[in-house]
């Protein structure tokens, strides 16, 4: 003897299909993600290092951009004149963060010095504001250019090395990037 | 093989806010050949869709097959809605219904179509267009597919309302039978003189069970008149239960 019990006419059974298929699709999705998480990109930065984009306040990304570009410019005029250019003339050009416009007055109002080490110069400015902008020094080698920061208005220590920097609490300007950068 | 017991246990059947079957219990025996009866709106067809596991119903419906596992159930609608225009022999329709390759592909030739369509009188006329066909021989097409393959149980939905004289008397001689093979008929039917001569076992069905039992017996005119009254009686019915 068989029994076969009618079932009623309905949904139900597909509803519960479809609800398994979507929780084994979500619970393979949470698992896929679980596992294939990317790991934490952003390691701590070093204790002589600072990020441009988190670390600095609004004066001193522009004084940081302004500086990235006159040292290409600083480079340029190095190699037409035969030497290097000073803080006055660089001024005499306009070129900023060396003019003395009402820019540069509010972003600090740094002074700016001249240090020459062999192949390697160096462009100091004491701020007159460290609230508003720390001091900044710009190294400028064969390669590239270096820009250092502290929060205090003091002079940088000659010559400015990388390990006499560092002691002093003078702290590099570096560019990460990690997931957050998105230009 | 014999037909299937059928019981229907406080079956009941909710349409939106219409109840169609309140509390139906019904024991359907073995190899008998067992009519419902009841006014238009009564609940026998949708009694035949739950049963055929189409409608949404409440309570329990169990089919009792003597062997392993459940057998060949066969349906005789009481219509088909088709269009008439349609190029389809009787053949095609019956391919349609009754076998498993596409019907595209033409009739199967395992399957004796022919052999059915003679037990209904309707031998020759398997290349007729179905749609050029009578009411009547429509009816008898549709008595054939339910032939195929042997059914163990067989559900007729007022197959005799379409049928002339000719077809009537093959339908008598089929229900024969398929009576005689064992196989259980639930018979859905109008004409009660019809099933007073040739039903076993009769229901009166008109949202709830109204009565049960021999046709003979139960087809007095007083119960006839309460089954078709507007307003059935409730307490008649449990009367005549108990």
């Amino acid at each position: 003897m068989h029994h076969q019990i009618v079932r009623r006419a309905g949904a139900e059974r597909e509803t519960l299909w479809v609800l398994l298929a979507a929780g084994v699709i979500l619970a393979s999705a949470t698992l896929a993600v679980g596992l294939r998480a990317a790991p934490d990109a952003e390691a701590p930065l070093a204790a002589h290092l600072i990020d441009s984009r988190t670390g600095l306040t609004a004066a001193e990304q522009g004084l940081y951009a302004d500086l990235k570009a006159a040292g290409e410019e600083i480079v340029a005029l190095r190699t037409a004149a035969g030497r290097a250019p000073t803080p006055e003339e660089l001024a005499a050009e306009a070129l900023p963060p060396f003019a003395a416009d009402p820019s540069a007055a509010a972003r600090g109002g740094h002074t700016w010095t001249f240090a020459e080490t062999g192949h390697e110069i160096a462009y100091a400015g004491v701020s007159a504001a460290p609230e508003l902008a720390g001091s900044l020094v710009l190294r400028l080698d064969g390669h590239g250019a270096d820009i250092w920061l502290k929060r205090a208005a003091e002079a940088p220590p000659a010559p400015p090395e990388d390990a006499a920097l560092s002691a002093a609490g003078w702290k590099r300007i570096v560019s990460t990037f990690t997931a957050g950068v998105n230009r | 093989m014999t037909g299937p017991a059928i019981l229907f246990d406080a079956v009941d059947l909710t349409l939106g806010r219409t109840v169609i079957l309140d509390g139906v219990s019904l024991r359907v025996a073995a190899g008998t050949v067992h009519a419902l009866v009841g006014p238009n709106g009564g609940g026998k067809s949708s009694l035949i869709r739950a049963l055929l596991g189409q409608a949404p119903h409440r309570g329990t419906i169990r089919l009792d097959w003597p062997g392993d596992g459940p057998g060949t159930v066969a349906y005789v609608p009481q219509s088909v809605e088709f269009d008439r225009g349609l190029p389809l022999t009787v053949e095609d329709f019956l391919a349609v219904l009754c076998q498993r390759r596409p019907a595209f592909l033409g009739p199967d030739r395992r399957i004796n179509y022919g052999a059915a369509l003679d037990r209904v009188g309707m031998a020759g006329k398997a290349r007729r267009r179905f749609g050029a066909l009578s009411g009547g021989e429509r009816q008898r097409v549709l008595l054939a597919q339910a032939l195929i393959p042997a059914p163990d149980l067989i559900v007729l939905d007022e197959p005799m309302t379409a049928l002339d004289e000719a077809g009537i008397a093959i339908f008598k001689t089929l229900l024969a039978e398929l009576s005689a093979a064992g196989t259980t008929i639930l018979w859905v039917e109008h004409d009660l003189a019809q099933v007073r001569r040739l039903a076993t076992r009769v229901t009166g069905l008109n949202r709830r069970v109204l009565f049960d039992g021999h046709p003979m017996e139960m087809l007095s005119p007083e119960r006839v008149f309460d089954l078709f009254s507007a307003v059935p009686r409730r307490a008649g019915a449990e009367r005549i239960a108990s």
